[in-house]
């Protein structure tokens, strides 16, 4: 397996008002091409903050973040925007789809930004059936339950194929039952296009579905287990 | 496009009220700018009309130390075949009598049969006298009177008694049928031409034919000309309506614009987390504003038309007369293109800078704000 993610001494500091908030303290970790790992701990230890800097949605205060092997700090926002359409796909806990755009716009949406990405009607359709909303292409988000919401969310982050995808706790906002079948939804995904996921989480029940923990704390990792 | 266009639709509608506010506004502005320019329009055209039918597309004028113009000259001009009409005038001045009463004029001769021709009148032009002139001498239409200059003497009687703004004019001013002149020579000359597009051609052919030395020779569209002093007067009050509009279109766009992308942050945030840069956010809110100006200018020349057949159905607007003119003017809307595409490049110009000034901000917010959940 080839490393997709590296955290080398990563600190984020953020300013609110007059206090600096460590938000992350000196975090190292590595992700390898095809892992399904959660990254769990009590809400406020850092996890939300891991994901935006991999992402490219943020900067590290210090430390070495490489994604594909590039380090995030030689990468410009307008390449980084570029990596973010084409080889990075995110899940928002309050699922985040555009509210004007029908169950297929919203999934086509990242593959129009740029015209290089050859995306068919035939693939939104195939990735609308693997997450299981056959039918429902020209539902709006409002006529969607949150389960439903978080299916389109996910097809959307699939959309051009992305190497990796970052979930920022996608069960977060929704019941046990619907919880599970979203993250089977990433399970089987993963299984079946190799696609990286990293999710966050603070559910027990969901983190037992993963096959690796990264536990975090306070801004440090305590604890990094591979799991059966 | 289709596509950005479909979607900025459903973006307009989903903030109905807001975005019917906006789309007010700048409809109002279209109204005003279209009517306005349609009503200013009416205006030049009818004082264009008004001051060829009086004094023709070209005037020849004796200088103080210039010959009077003659019979010859006249035939000269009229061989080079551009002109449709021509009427001569001789300024005058003498003493004017009634009973036992009298008083100074200054005023012109003319050739009332050619001046009705010349004017497109309906009826033979009546010989005219200035209101005050008339009330000095205690005349009234139908009188004769009695005057001399320091050429001729003259008996005519009183057609009208005619009144402008001006006192002044009206206290000298006396119309003599020009056949009482004893030499047939004017002290100007006035052509309407048979094609208004040959103006500069026939200054030209004038010019040749004619000593610059002796006579002045003026058009109608003359940088110092009547017409055009007063259709540079409505056109700068045009143009600071415009530019008032312009703002006020910017100030509405920008404040609603401002409240709905920044309600819609989040939204902006997400496209970016899903690879959109700042050029793409300044392509949406382009999209919006374009529909948005579209849709306002549509529903504003509609509505500037309804309102100008309305007006012009109901007998037009009266005006009161710029100065020296005698009568005030009834103005009537009409649809020009050129006002319709200004209220166009009004509206989407203010709208589109608003929008891409604020697209500017909100496309380069840091993206983690975008997308945090707001408190």
């Amino acid at each position: 397996m080839s490393e997709v993610l590296s955290f080398e001494r990563v600190e984020k500091v953020y300013r609110l008002d007059e206090v600096l908030v460590y938000a992350l303290k000196g975090i190292d970790f590595s992700i390898q091409k095809g892992e399904f790992t959660a990254i769990v701990g009590p809400s406020g230890s850092g996890k939300t903050t891991i994901l935006h800097l991999a992402a490219l949605l943020d900067r590290p205060s210090s430390g070495r973040i490489l994604l594909f092997g590039t380090d995030s700090k030689e990468i410009s926002n307008k390449e980084a925007s570029r990596i973010r359409n084409k080889k990075i796909g995110f899940v928002f806990q309050t699922f985040n789809l555009i509210p004007v755009l029908t169950v297929y716009e919203n999934i086509e949406y990242p593959a129009l930004l740029y015209p290089d990405n050859k995306v068919s009607r035939d693939r939104i359709m195939e990735l609308i059936e693997s997450v299981g909303l056959k039918g429902h292409e020209n539902k709006f988000p409002s006529q969607l339950s949150g389960g439903q919401r978080q299916r389109v969310a996910i097809a959307r982050a699939l959309v051009n194929n992305p190497e990796i995808v970052f979930a920022d706790e996608p069960t977060a906002n929704l019941d046990h039952e619907t919880g599970e079948q979203i993250i089977t939804l990433m399970e089987e995904l993963n299984k079946k296009y190799g696609t990286t996921f990293v999710f966050s989480t603070h559910d027990p029940k969901i983190m037992k579905r993963a096959r690796r923990l990264i536990r975090i704390e306070d801004g440090k990792i305590v604890g990094d287990e591979y799991v059966s | 496009m289709f596509r950005e266009l479909k979607f900025a639709l459903r973006n307009i509608f989903r903030h109905g009220f807001n975005s019917l506010l906006t789309i007010g506004v700048m409809a109002l502005g279209v109204v005003i700018i279209t009517l306005l320019s349609g009503f200013y329009d009416w205006m030049f055209d009818s004082l264009k009309d008004d001051i060829t039918k009086t004094d023709g597309h070209i005037m020849i004028l004796k200088k103080e130390k210039g010959d009077f113009i003659d019979e010859k000259m006249l035939e000269k001009i009229n061989s080079l075949g551009l002109f449709k009409n021509i009427v001569a005038r001789r300024s005058i001045s003498g003493v004017v009598g009634f009973g036992d009463k009298s008083a100074i004029f200054s005023g012109i001769a003319i050739d009332p049969e050619k001046e009705t021709v010349f004017r497109g009148m309906k009826e033979r032009y009546k010989i005219k006298i200035g209101k005050i002139l008339a009330n000095t001498l205690g005349v009234k239409e139908g009188d004769e009177i009695s005057g001399f200059t320091g050429e001729f003497g003259f008996f005519l009687n009183v057609e009208e008694i005619y009144s402008t703004f001006s006192p002044e004019l009206d206290r000298f001013y006396l119309e003599v049928p020009i056949t009482n002149i004893p030499e047939k020579k004017y002290t100007s000359v006035h052509l309407q031409l048979a094609d208004i597009s040959k103006l500069d051609l026939a200054l030209k052919k004038l010019k040749e034919i004619i000593s610059a030395e002796k006579y002045d020779i003026k058009s109608f569209s003359d940088p110092g000309s009547y017409y055009i002093a007063v259709k540079t007067i409505y056109s700068n009050n045009l143009w600071f309506v415009t530019i008032v509009i312009f703002f006020l279109v910017a100030f509405s766009v920008g404040s609603v614009l401002f409240m709905e992308l920044n309600e819609r942050e989040k939204e902006i945030g997400t496209l970016r987390t899903f690879g959109a840069n700042p050029l793409h956010i300044h392509k949406i809110v382009f999209y919006e504003t374009f529909v948005m100006s579209l849709i306002a200018w549509v529903f504003g020349v509609g509505l500037s038309n309804a309102i100008g057949y309305f007006v012009n159905a109901l007998g037009g607007i009266y005006l009161p007369p710029p100065p020296t003119v005698s009568k005030g003017f009834y103005i009537f809307f009409t649809t020009e293109p050129k006002s319709i595409v200004n209220s166009l490049i009004v509206v989407l110009l203010s709208s589109v800078i608003v929008g891409q000034i604020l697209s500017f901000y909100f496309s380069r917010r840091e993206i983690v704000l975008q997308i945090m959940p707001r408190r």
